[in-house]
């Protein structure tokens, strides 16, 4: 039932994928399906529970079968063609020049560690207390009750204490987890996993269609040997899942950017949307990202564009909170305040806050030595970066990072101390940064031009 | 020279042309190989992260489910989560999924000398023993009628004295029925 489940997710993500363009590559189209196709499930699964629908696997099952004919009636044509053009490939044309043993060395690698990490994620149970007490809690109850307001609710619509605010984070991680429940399984900690392997399949293809073959796998490389990002692949906690939607958003809006092709803006919202439907506070990312696209659509003319890419990357948002309200549901710390609502000028409190985040990042126990090479990479381009060279690139990564740790400046400490908010809540959220971190590393200019001729020399084009 | 033998020349120069390419790219291959090897083992032994992805993370665990890999769901988390997950499993495996439990104060379990850091967290006990309803005894709108649940969760003797029944009082940790049989 689940591997049926999945597959008839695949084919609604693929259909949406076309809808977005039908020009994407397999590799792309392969990699994107599940991580869109879920969280459109889980997004059916808050609807069902408004509608007062009973969730259970058979309904969603039924809701994605009706999409995806919906999303293909117009199709049939181009399906036949695609499937008879599929049966015309001849393997025995791939040119085996083109490959070569850094590349292929790179993505064995990438395979053994993900192949580690899964197997540690799928062998131990859930045991990480945010998700013992949060996501996988709340995932159980929904596949248990068919609600997302179910009994972990009291009659005033609060929260289970000991939940914090985990179980009112909108419900696309612990959907997903009802979905493994649903369908029989007994844990759905293979959720994170089928996650994270997609998510790297869909890095190296996005990126692939900026730099080399090496270069993506280089980046991709790179993102599955910061350890901390890693570790979380075998932990059931949010901080991996969004940083997957983030990275592939902000690198998909830098292909729009720098190849003025309107599928990866598209692509770009529906990531960033997911990105806001797994955390509320992934809203700075979209704001950051927004900014970007507002400046482009401006200065193009694309007003239609920017309209749609707003209206997509705050819907799940405003659904959420709409969910929320309907349902009156509270967090179980209700009355903690988490923000300071007015802007202030604390030279101690920023002064603070920087000693603590440069304590975490500059920890090579955490990060490995992704922000040396990147810094290094920033210090190497100084001159294209002095001629405005990807600087929209640069301006995603660093405007996005400074909002977002300016958001931490804005946190009330009153309920917990900065430096314990900077060591778990910051430190996990950095991972949204990783695979643009790695990104800029193999695609600034410098790296590019690089990459370039070590693939020419080393198919021997040289 | 006759034609036969020109072609037969121009044909070896072409295998030795063909041949002297796939040996430059071979090289080429174990050259870039190498360099990225060389990489890669420094940014291992240099980063102490990187040393801890692989060693630790990857080799070790891998290490660990070959040599234990038939062990149940519940002495996993017991190996993650003691003594909190052997107490909760002894109530779930010692109750039905429509039973009721009583829980003792919150305030009994914070302060505890026996390193149980997870009983008070009503989010943790009840994903542990869900679908069973669970209840801490501070929490009740009622604490005489313990009878609308059908068992106490022992936990450091507390809960002998709340049942109306003779008990022996032979465990500090234990599950006792609210009702005598």
């Amino acid at each position: 039932m689940f591997t049926i489940s999945l597959i008839v997710f695949f084919l609604l993500g693929l259909s949406v994928v076309n809808l977005i363009s039908k020009d994407f590559s397999i590799g792309e189209k392969f990699g994107y399906s599940l991580l869109i196709g879920i969280p459109i499930n889980t997004f059916f699964i808050m609807v069902l529970s408004l509608v007062g629908v009973k969730v259970t696997a058979v309904t969603l099952l039924i809701i994605s079968i009706v999409l995806i004919i919906l999303l293909n009636i117009k199709n049939v044509n181009w399906i036949t063609e695609s499937i008879s053009d599929a049966k015309k490939i001849n393997l025995s044309k791939i040119n085996f020049k083109n490959y070569h043993l850094v590349w292929l060395s790179l993505l064995l690698i990438t395979a053994y560690i993900t192949y580690g990490i899964s197997a540690k994620n799928l062998y131990w149970p859930t045991f990480a207390f945010d998700s013992v007490a949060g996501y996988d809690l709340m995932g159980k109850v929904i596949a248990a009750e068919g609600s997302v307001f179910n009994s972990l609710f009291n009659e005033s619509g609060k929260a289970v204490a000991g939940s914090a605010h985990r179980i009112i984070y909108p419900p696309n991680m612990a959907g997903s987890f009802a979905i493994a429940y649903m369908n029989g399984l007994e844990l759905p900690k293979i959720m994170i996993t089928i996650f994270f392997v997609f998510f790297l399949i869909s890095l190296y293809f996005l990126s692939k269609k900026y730099n080399t073959k090496t270069g993506a796998a280089i980046i991709v490389f790179l993102t599955i040997i910061t350890p901390e990002m890693t570790s979380h692949a075998a932990l059931s906690l949010i901080n991996l899942p969004q940083a997957v939607f983030v990275g592939l958003g902000y690198i998909a809006v830098w292909l729009w950017i720098s190849n003025n092709d309107r599928k990866y803006l598209i692509l770009s919202a529906v990531f960033l949307a997911i990105n806001v439907w797994t955390r509320s506070d992934g809203i700075v990312f979209n704001f950051v990202a927004g900014l970007a696209v507002l400046y482009f659509c401006v200065k193009q003319k694309t007003y239609k564009d920017l309209v749609i890419f707003s209206s997509l990357v705050l819907f799940p948002f405003v659904a959420w909170y709409g969910f929320m309200a309907v349902y009156n549901i509270k967090a179980a710390v209700e009355n903690q305040q988490l923000l300071v609502t007015h802007l202030f000028w604390d030279p101690e409190k920023l002064r603070s806050l920087w000693g603590s985040v440069k304590f975490v990042l500059s920890s090579m126990n955490y990060y490995g030595a992704i922000l040396y090479i990147f810094f290094g990479a920033v210090a190497i381009n100084l001159y294209n970066i002095y001629k405005k060279e990807q600087l929209p690139l640069l301006f995603l990564i660093t405007f996005s990072w400074l909002t977002f740790t300016l958001f931490y400046y804005q946190i009330d400490y009153s309920w917990d101390s900065m430096q314990n908010v900077i060591s778990y809540s910051y430190k996990r959220a950095f991972f949204c940064f990783v695979p643009m971190l790695a990104f800029y590393i193999a695609s600034n200019k410098i790296s590019l031009n690089l990459l370039n001729k070590f693939e020419d020399f080393v198919t021997g084009k040289s | 020279m006759s034609k036969k033998n020109r072609t037969k020349k121009s044909e070896k120069e072409k295998v030795k042309k063909q041949e002297s390419i796939v040996y430059k790219l071979v090289l080429r291959n174990l050259i870039s190989l190498a360099v990225l090897a060389l990489v890669i083992y420094l940014l291992y032994s240099n980063v102490p992260g990187y040393n801890w992805l692989w060693n630790g993370l990857i080799k070790g665990n891998l290490e660990t489910i070959r040599t234990y890999p038939d062990l149940t769901r519940d002495i996993k988390f017991e190996y993650k989560e003691n003594p909190d997950a052997g107490y909760v499993n002894f109530i779930k495996n010692n109750t039905s999924d429509t039973s009721s439990i009583v829980f003792p104060p919150r305030n009994l379990l914070i302060n505890n000398e026996k390193g149980f850091k997870r009983l008070h967290t009503k989010a943790w006990i009840t994903y542990t023993l869900y679908p069973r309803r669970v209840e801490y005894y501070n929490e009740l709108p009622d604490t005489n009628d313990l009878e609308s649940f059908d068992f106490i969760a022992v936990f450091n003797y507390w809960g002998y004295d709340k049942v109306s029944y003779p008990t022996n009082r032979a465990n500090e940790y234990y599950l006792i029925p609210t009702k005598a049989k």
